[in-house]
């Protein structure tokens, strides 16, 4: 009995730990189709309710997944994420001040279908406080492609853009890019034997005589006597190569406008703290604001925490009862008139 | 509390001192391979260039291989890391060259605006 209670507690306290080390990238999958990916969190995510900027990161083709909606299967295949770009840094030790998604391509693709990537997205926007004016997109090689591909689908939806020896970009939906002002910096090695590094300066090109010129213009970084790895110089977190490297550069960039209109600004109050024995109830008043426009819709949802009534849901002042003991995590996302949208998150803390 | 239960308890507790404090010294990557120090947002390594770059913002601006350096409009000082077509008023059909000696680092050129008729050429020339 001595040695089972023993064994016990060790184990406990040793998964506990082993958890803890373990928890820098964290395994996850979507629904409905079962993707697998890789999610990072800065050291602070759990300790307030900020908002956080996002990167998307797309791998190559080498560390594809296998075709299944088998989770077991799809978590011990994940850690090929990691093999290069940011989530080797991550799995390094390196702490980002974003958030990190890296979803994992199942083997039957051949390239990053924009549907796949979008449900990624989609799906870790339904959980995690993401700034909405924050949100990047990079990949490398079969990724780099991806990251073209689904930034030419959905030009207003990103911050940034960040190819790298990217593959199939399409040049005739250059002026998507151009058209909505998205920052982009493109790189490539002159001597790439895989994809030569005349698509990564033909795209570019492509983007930047586009009439009218976007606003920045389109960069391009070209590393002399490299090959296909420009990941390698590209993803460094140093500033050795880039100062700024290309994280200071993207964390530097915020969505300010869709199709020419301003996006709005929503704010969801301040954090509070309830005690039970006065009170199980409170009020969040939120707002929104639209520099060349109206707000025309509230939304106030629950990400995570206890059960709870909300009422007032489309409104700015949501009121929240029922409260048990616990943490509460609540969005506030407003939509103006022309469907540009904003979100701002607010924690309650309830106590005994 | 009876002293044989408190006896396993303590065992149990020196037991998990020392467990956690062996895992604390680790991270994740120490399971796959030898980790770097965790940094927060600042460099997990510093490195000297060892690479040479070239990074340009500009329009109707082409990179060629090599140019003849009798041909240059302006020619890149070896310590410049930045070049600013405004400043140094880069014309459009400017040949901008780059000295072959140039074996590492970054050279950027910001605004370098040419013409679909006159292009800006930036490439690297050898006496």
């Amino acid at each position: 009995m001595k040695k089972l209670i023993f064994f016990v507690i060790v184990t406990l306290i040793l998964s506990a730990v082993v958890s803890q080390v373990s928890a820098q990238l964290a395994f996850k999958t979507t629904s409905p189709s079962t993707i697998a990916y890789y999610e990072y969190l800065p050291s602070d995510y759990n300790s307030n309710s900020n908002k956080y900027p996002i990167v998307i990161f797309l791998h190559g083709i080498g560390e594809r997944g296998p075709n299944t909606t088998d989770k077991k299967v799809l978590g011990d295949n994940i850690q090929k994420v990691a093999k290069i770009g940011p989530p080797k840094f991550v799995k390094s030790g390196t702490k980002f001040p974003f958030i990190l998604i890296s979803p994992q391509l199942k083997s039957n693709y051949g390239n990053w279908p924009t549907g796949y990537v979008m449900e990624v997205i989609n799906h870790v926007k339904k959980y995690l406080r993401v700034d909405e004016k924050r949100i990047y997109i990079t990949g490398l090689s079969l990724g780099g492609g991806g990251a073209w591909s689904i930034a030419q689908d959905y030009p207003q939806l990103f911050a940034a853009l960040v190819p790298v020896c990217g593959g199939y970009n399409n040049q005739s939906k250059a002026v998507n890019i151009a058209k909505e002002n998205l920052p982009v910096w493109a790189s490539h090695g002159d001597l790439d034997n895989v994809v030569n590094v005349g698509k990564t300066v033909n795209m570019v090109k492509k983007i930047n005589e586009t009439k009218p010129a976007p606003n920045p213009l389109a960069k391009i970084t070209i590393y002399k006597g490299v090959k296909h790895n420009a990941w390698d110089y590209a993803y460094r977190v140093d500033n050795s190569l880039h100062k700024p490297n290309v994280y200071e550069w993207m964390l530097a960039q915020t969505n300010k406008k869709n199709a020419g209109n301003n996006i709005p600004t929503a704010k969801a109050g301040g954090d509070q703290t309830k005690y039970l024995s006065s009170t199980n109830t409170t009020t969040l008043s939120g707002s929104g604001s639209d520099s060349d426009g109206s707000i025309k819709k509230y939304a106030w949802s629950k990400l995570s925490g206890p059960a709870a009534t909300l009422s007032g849901n489309t409104t700015p002042k949501l009121k929240v009862s029922g409260l048990k003991e616990g943490t509460y995590y609540l969005r506030l996302q407003v939509t103006d008139d022309k469907g540009n949208t904003d979100s701002d998150y607010v924690r309650i803390i309830v106590k005994k | 509390m009876s002293i044989k239960a408190r006896s396993v308890l303590t065992r149990a507790i020196v037991a998990c001192v020392v467990v956690v404090g062996a895992f604390s010294c680790t991270t994740e990557d120490e399971f796959l391979e030898q980790s770097a120090p965790a940094q927060e947002s600042v460099p997990v390594f510093e490195e000297e260039a060892d690479v040479a770059s070239i990074t340009l913002e500009g329009i109707y601006t082409e990179f060629s291989e090599s140019v003849d350096c009798a041909t240059c409009t302006y020619t890149v000082p070896a310590d410049v890391k930045t070049v600013d077509g405004t400043k140094l008023g880069v014309k459009p059909g400017s040949i901008v060259c780059i000295s072959a000696g140039r074996k590492a680092g970054e050279i950027e050129f910001v605004n370098m605006i040419g013409t679909e008729q006159q292009p800006i050429i930036i490439g690297n020339c050898e006496e």
